[in-house]
Formats: structure tokens, C-alpha cells, sequence
């Protein structure tokens, strides 16, 4: 078995510090489970946050970077990092930190020389200075050192070597694009940086009993002057809610659309209408005066009806 | 055992989905039929709204024949799609038989994206178990979405956006898990077994830590007002106030200067929608405003209006 890093290795102190942060780290994982809103863009109103976003055609990617499949029905893409490899890495949209071995850390000097600074209660963090996709890099990756069973076992099963896992801390700062048929990735930067969430982590387990938030505010930037309301599927047929129109306002996009009071609105925009939070989501990102649509059940009747949202307070 | 509970979960805790990994490399190759899958939209692209919860997984909405709506993690680590057997109850889908996959019918995505008879594994990863069982009111997941969905889309993720872009790809994958017979337990590593432990061990933990409560999902309050500074004008200005709202019965008037907002400066719209975003249906706001050289102070209650 490959060994641990040294604070992982067993020790009866250590143990039971460990299963302290262990049961710490429930409160953590209940963090991982609480949903939240996307968090808001750097900049309000940035055209990345409203509005449509628009996929660029294959031709205006560029050739973009290859992926090979694992055999396992996962895909790895080969990187240097800081100049040695080149190392294997699952990508793992699931996965919240970018995971590296302990060898490859060793090899790569990715582990701080302050192994104090380094050692964190999830594991040992590191840090990518550079990740070579071919002749693309990524700077100043963070990472966490750790020798993952799965990854280990994954390894021995398929006879190749996997080094560790491409996660959130590597994605969230690209838009990224996927295709399984050209077994192809391309990325385009959006941010400068992101934190590495196992520091989050250990914030958040110093406070073991620290309650979330219990409510989020979905934010509406625009309406369009009606006032509704859910009621759970019928009994007698299982579904989701539905969201009903109770008032339309004299005046309104709404009116001048045609919805009317008892209408009950499936879907508008991208959205599906299950409660009113559903409803500002939809509201919250909508370009001024562009037209959304919105299916609507009227009487049995299925329509199609195009509203314009106003920008409101 | 307490070293081993420590590093799984540890592992538990770096990566959430990998452990799906099981049934993809203790699997032979087999080759399988592809399932009409929704062939009517190859070519077609939709925008699928997510969600990120603070552990940074995208998550986002099903409708399993005609079902829900499910929350599915979105992830390439994931060999396939992954349904509680809970959430299987509740959409109808028959739990495996002898085989390791059972059929669903349906599955549309929020946003459009759709697929007809697909296989996917009625199980209940120990992540889900343990993220579940301390409290995921509202979002509750429902199950892991990984390569036999994900493989048939061409995926832009933009993480500083509301939505993902998904183009459906005239392509059909086999999986290598596929048709295979159901999963025999002493063929599962004994470290990925003890992984699997960590499920039951939360839902015990939760019993001290205690659930966390629901998280509710507020829509913005609504006042009913707009406000820009117009030109070169240094003043945020009322531009208009839409009639029986809140901020008309408050008695705010087009051409009122907003000068502060719960206290604070407010420069610019940006500021003040930035301000507003943060008030749900129910809650005051207090604005200072300037009308005619006069200072008053307006209180509007936000109501629940879209």
C-alpha cells in the first residue's frame, strides 16, 4: 500500500485529534450538501452573469486539448506539473479539490518546504505553480497531497498509472467545454483564482456545531407584474407543484403578454417554475426588453406565450 | 478502525464521486445495445441551469417519467447515472433485477435536454447517504449524473454563470459497464468497502451534530420602483414608480434622489441592486431620499411579486 503522508500515518493521538476532525468534519459535509445559488460574478452585471450565454462553435474554440477515456468510463488528461510528468489526472466535475499523489508531489515540488503550512486537517495541501496542457499552463493551482484508495485501486485494475484527480479548484477558473465524441476539452479563462476549499473546510470544522445559513435570497432583477402561487401536485397524480398565476397587474409586460389570473406557468426561459424562488431565478438573468418564453397550461391547453421582463426593484 | 475511519474520511471528504468508480473497473467489457436515447434532438442545444452548493458540485434538475423534480450531481466521475432507490420509488423506476442496471423511461433535464430508455443504477452511494442524512432540506440529492448521460452532450460549463450549455451529439456511447451481471460484493476492493461504511457512520453522527435545518429558497422582494442617474449627474434618481406597489404606497415619486439605503451610500444602481438582491418578500427597506432639497425617509415592505 502506498503510505500516507506522515500526518495520516497511524498514532494514537493523532487518532483521536483525527477522529475529532472527523466528526468535525460533518459540519463540513453538511456544507457540501447545503445548496446555494451559484455565487454572484466579480462583477455585477458582467456579461458572463446575465443574459444568454452563448457556446462559441467548435471552429472559434481551436483545436482545444485532447482526453483519453480511463477504460472505467472516466477520461484523464495528461499535464506536467512544474515542468515534471507527465502525470495522469482524472477530470472529475464531482470532485471539489484538484487531488494530486504523493509521489507525483514529491516529484513535482508541489508540497510546501513549510510542511507546517502545508498540513491541513483533510490532508496536506499543496501547490501547482504550473500545469502544462501541451504547450497551455495553469498557474498557481491549488492542491491537496493525498494517495485516494479509489485512485490507487482504479490504477491496479486497469494496469495504468493515475496520478490523481483534475476538480473544482482547476475548473472554476475556465469556462469549460466537453466533448466525449471528439475526446476533446477546451478552456476558457474566466478567473484569476480560486481557493483551495479544503482551507474552507478547515475553517469551517474548527466550528463543528456552527449552524448554515437558513434561508438564500434568489436574487429578481427584473418582473413582470404578477403574483403567484404553488400548490403540491394533485393527490391523485403524482408530479412536481405547480406555480399558479394569482394576479396580473394593470399595465404589465404580463398583461400585455396575455397571462391571465389561473394560469399555470410550466417553464420560463430556461426554468422550471416549481416554487416562487424558481420564479426570480428566472427573472434574475434576463437580457432588458429580450423576450422570454413561457409555457403555460391554461384550461388543459398547453401555450406558448412570450413575455418582456422589465428591470424593477 | 479508527486510523481506517479517519482516512476514508478524509477520502470522503477530498472526493465525493470517484467511489462510483466500483462498479466501472470491476467490470469486464461488454458490448451492449444502444438505447434509443433521444436521437429527435442531436443537433440541438439547451440551457441547463445549475445550482453549486458550497462544496462546489453543480448540481441540476430532473424530471424522471414525469417525476420530481430530483437533484443529480453532474459528474465525470460518475460512470453512470446513479439514482437513490428513494427517488427511484418516487419516479417509478423498477429496482434491478439480476441485472445491475434497470431502465428508466424518461429523464428530461431543466432546461430541455431529454432521454428515452436509458439505464441507470438504483443505488444509494454512501456519499448521498451521508450528505442526506445531515440535512439537505429543499436540495436534497437525489443521485449522481456521470458518462452514460454526459457522454451524449457536448457541455459548456461556465462557472460564473447561472446555466450550462448542453448541445446533444449524434453519438451514443457504450459504456464497459453496460449489461453486466449485478456486482458481486467480494469483487469490490476492501478500501472501497470500507469507503462505503462512511454512509452509515454519518447518519449515526448526525444523531450529535445534529441536522442541519432547512435551507429556504426566498424569492427578492419586490418594491416596484426603477432608478438610474441619468448623464452626468453625480444623484441616483427615481425613474419610475409602477402603480399599487409597494414603493407607490410608501409614497415614493419619479425624480426622488436616493441618497442612502439601509444607511449606506448608495452611488450608483449597481450598489443599490446589489443591496436590494439580498431582501426577500416581507422584509423593510429604508431609503433616505432628497425630494425638492427636502431630506425624508421612505420605508417600503417588500411584498412577494414578480
Amino acid at each position: 500500500m502506498t503510505p500516507f503522508p506522515r500526518s495520516m500515518r497511524p498514532n494514537p493521538t493523532r487518532a483521536l485529534r483525527g477522529l475529532f476532525s472527523f466528526l468535525a468534519g460533518f459540519s463540513a459535509v453538511c456544507g457540501f450538501a447545503a445548496a446555494q445559488e451559484p455565487p454572484p460574478p466579480a462583477a455585477a452585471g458582467s456579461p458572463l452573469a446575465r443574459g444568454k450565454l452563448v457556446a462559441k462553435p467548435l471552429e472559434e474554440l481551436g483545436p482545444g486539448f485532447p482526453f483519453e477515456m480511463t477504460g472505467s468510463d472516466h477520461f484523464y488528461v495528461e499535464v506536467k506539473l512544474n515542468g515534471k510528468g507527465p502525470y495522469r489526472l482524472i477530470f472529475d466535475l464531482g470532485a471539489p479539490v484538484t487531488l494530486i499523489s504523493v509521489k507525483s508531489a514529491r516529484e513535482s515540488e508541489a508540497l510546501s518546504r513549510d510542511r507546517k503550512k502545508s498540513r491541513g486537517p483533510t490532508g496536506v495541501e499543496g501547490m501547482v505553480k504550473e500545469m502544462h496542457f501541451g504547450d497551455s499552463v495553469a498557474r498557481d493551482i491549488p492542491v491537496m497531497v493525498f494517495d485516494h484508495p479509489a485512485i490507487t485501486t482504479m490504477s491496479k485494475f486497469l494496469g495504468k498509472q493515475f496520478d490523481g484527480i483534475l476538480g473544482y479548484t482547476f475548473f472554476a477558473r475556465y469556462r469549460t467545454t466537453s466533448d466525449y465524441q471528439k475526446k476533446r476539452l477546451w478552456f476558457e479563462p474566466v478567473r484569476e483564482t480560486t481557493d483551495n476549499i479544503g482551507s474552507a473546510l478547515s475553517d469551517r470544522m474548527l466550528n463543528p456545531m456552527a449552524k448554515l445559513p437558513t434561508k438564500v435570497v434568489i436574487p429578481r432583477a427584473s418582473a413582470i407584474g404578477i403574483t403567484v402561487e404553488t400548490q403540491p401536485a394533485a393527490a391523485d397524480k403524482p408530479g412536481p407543484p405547480v406555480c399558479r398565476v394569482a394576479q396580473v397587474a394593470a399595465d404589465s409586460p404580463a398583461q400585455a403578454a396575455g397571462l391571465k389570473a389561473g394560469d399555470v406557468i410550466v417553464s420560463l426561459g430556461a426554468y422550471w417554475l416549481f416554487s416562487p424562488a424558481d420564479l426570480a431565478a428566472a427573472l434574475s438573468s434576463v437580457d432588458p426588453g429580450e423576450p422570454l418564453k413561457a409555457i403555460v397550461v391554461r384550461d388543459g391547453h398547453t401555450l406558448e406565450i412570450a413575455v418582456r421582463p422589465q428591470p424593477v426593484f | 478502525m479508527r486510523i481506517d475511519i479517519v482516512r476514508t474520511s478524509v477520502a470522503r471528504l477530498l472526493l465525493l464521486s470517484l467511489a462510483a468508480a466500483i462498479p466501472g473497473i470491476t467490470a469486464g467489457t461488454s458490448p451492449a445495445d444502444a438505447a434509443d436515447t433521444g436521437k429527435a434532438q442531436v443537433g440541438q442545444s439547451f440551457e441547463v441551469p445549475y445550482f453549486l452548493t458550497q462544496t462546489n458540485h453543480f448540481v441540476v434538475r430532473a424530471l424522471i417519467n414525469g417525476r420530481g423534480p430530483f437533484h443529480l450531481v453532474v459528474d465525470t466521475g460518475a460512470p453512470g447515472l446513479f439514482l437513490s432507490t428513494e427517488a427511484a420509488k418516487k419516479a417509478g423506476v423498477e429496482p434491478p433485477g439480476k441485472t445491475y442496471y434497470s431502465v428508466m423511461k424518461e429523464i428530461r433535464l431543466e432546461g430541455g435536454p431529454k432521454l428515452d430508455n436509458l439505464k441507470i443504477r438504483v443505488e444509494d452511494p454512501f456519499q448521498l447517504v451521508g450528505m442526506n442524512a445531515l440535512g439537505l432540506p429543499g436540495i436534497k440529492l437525489d443521485g449522481l449524473m456521470g458518462f452514460s448521460v454526459l457522454a451524449r452532450y457536448r457541455i459548456t460549463l461556465d462557472p460564473t454563470h447561472h446555466r450550462m450549455i448542453w448541445t446533444r451529439l449524434d453519438f451514443d456511447p457504450v459504456g464497459v459497464v453496460d449489461d453486466r451481471p449485478a456486482i458481486r460484493r467480494e469483487d469490490i476492493p476492501l478500501q472501497l468497502q470500507a469507503m462505503e461504511m462512511l454512509g452509515p457512520a454519518m447518519k449515526f453522527a448526525s444523531m450529535f451534530v445534529g441536522k442541519q435545518p432547512p435551507i429556504r429558497r426566498l424569492p427578492q422582494g419586490f418594491a416596484g420602483f426603477t432608478a438610474q442617474k441619468s448623464g452626468d449627474s453625480p444623484e441616483l434618481r427615481v425613474t419610475a414608480v409602477w402603480p399599487d406597489t409597494p414603493a407607490a404606497a410608501a409614497g415614493l415619486l419619479a425624480g426622488d434622489v436616493i441618497v442612502k439605503c439601509e444607511g449606506n451610500d448608495v452611488p450608483d444602481d449597481t450598489k443599490l441592486t446589489e443591496m436590494l438582491s439580498k431582501k426577500a418578500a416581507g422584509e423593510k427597506i429604508v431609503l433616505d431620499i432628497k425630494r425638492q432639497g427636502v431630506d425624508r425617509s421612505i420605508t417600503i415592505e417588500l411584498q412577494e411579486r414578480f
